[in-house]
């Protein structure tokens, strides 16, 4: 099973090292000041084969909304069904 | 089930290296198959000649030398990359340690069933 990745850190933070720790087929979550990599990194992460999603509450708060097909904007209940469906997850703050 | 623990953080930090360490040795003792992995900051734990004391910190080192004594027999993993981003090799360190590069990570997680982290 898949493993869950939740980014909380902002994309100007070494995001390199944490997108060469994901695996195809990986889950991402994007909250906090992670939504930010929304913007210019959320093609890299697509690219890499995973399914990615994004606190909804965070990214209003920032200003932001996302149409695109392929990313999930989720709320905190979407946010908890994620941890419950994954046994192995990562943070990187 | 077999579990792994990453270390991401400096020992230095609070009471989180602390904390995550006994979590570590009461998952030892409960006779759970753990691995250790430290990542990014979490290396500094096996940096030699550490005096946390001066700053009221407890003196981690003598767990992580031990941890053969709480059946945690095999050698922490450690990230090459992380190593040489702080300008350490794995001859600078308390411990004897196994190497894996970054890249090797994505296929690395799917040996466990459960990850923990500090």
């Amino acid at each position: 099973m898949a493993v869950l990745h939740l980014i909380f850190r902002s994309p100007e933070r070494d995001w390199d090292a944490v997108v060469e720790r994901i695996a195809p087929g990986d889950s991402v979550l994007l909250l906090a000041d992670g939504v930010l990599g929304i913007q210019r990194e959320a093609e890299r992460l697509l690219a890499k084969g995973v399914h990615l999603s994004v606190l909804e509450a965070d990214l209003r708060a920032r200003g932001f909304r996302s149409d695109h097909p392929l990313i999930r904007v989720i709320d905190f209940d979407g946010f908890v069904d994620l941890t419950v469906a994954h046994r192995r997850i990562l943070s990187w703050k | 089930m077999r579990c792994l623990f990453v270390f991401r953080h400096s020992p230095w930090d609070g009471s989180r290296g602390a904390e995550s360490l006994d979590l570590l040795l009461t998952l030892a003792a409960f006779d759970q198959e753990v691995a250790v992995l430290l990542l990014d900051d979490g290396v500094w734990h096996l940096h030699p000649g550490q005096s946390p004391g001066v700053l009221g910190l407890r003196d981690l080192s003598a767990l992580w030398r031990n941890l053969p004594l709480y059946g945690i027999g095999a050698s922490p993993w450690v990230e090459d990359e992380s190593l040489r981003a702080r300008g350490l090799q794995d001859g600078d360190l308390s411990i004897p340690v196994r190497r894996i590069q970054r890249k090797r990570l994505v296929a690395f997680w799917n040996r466990f069933d459960v990850i923990l982290r500090d």
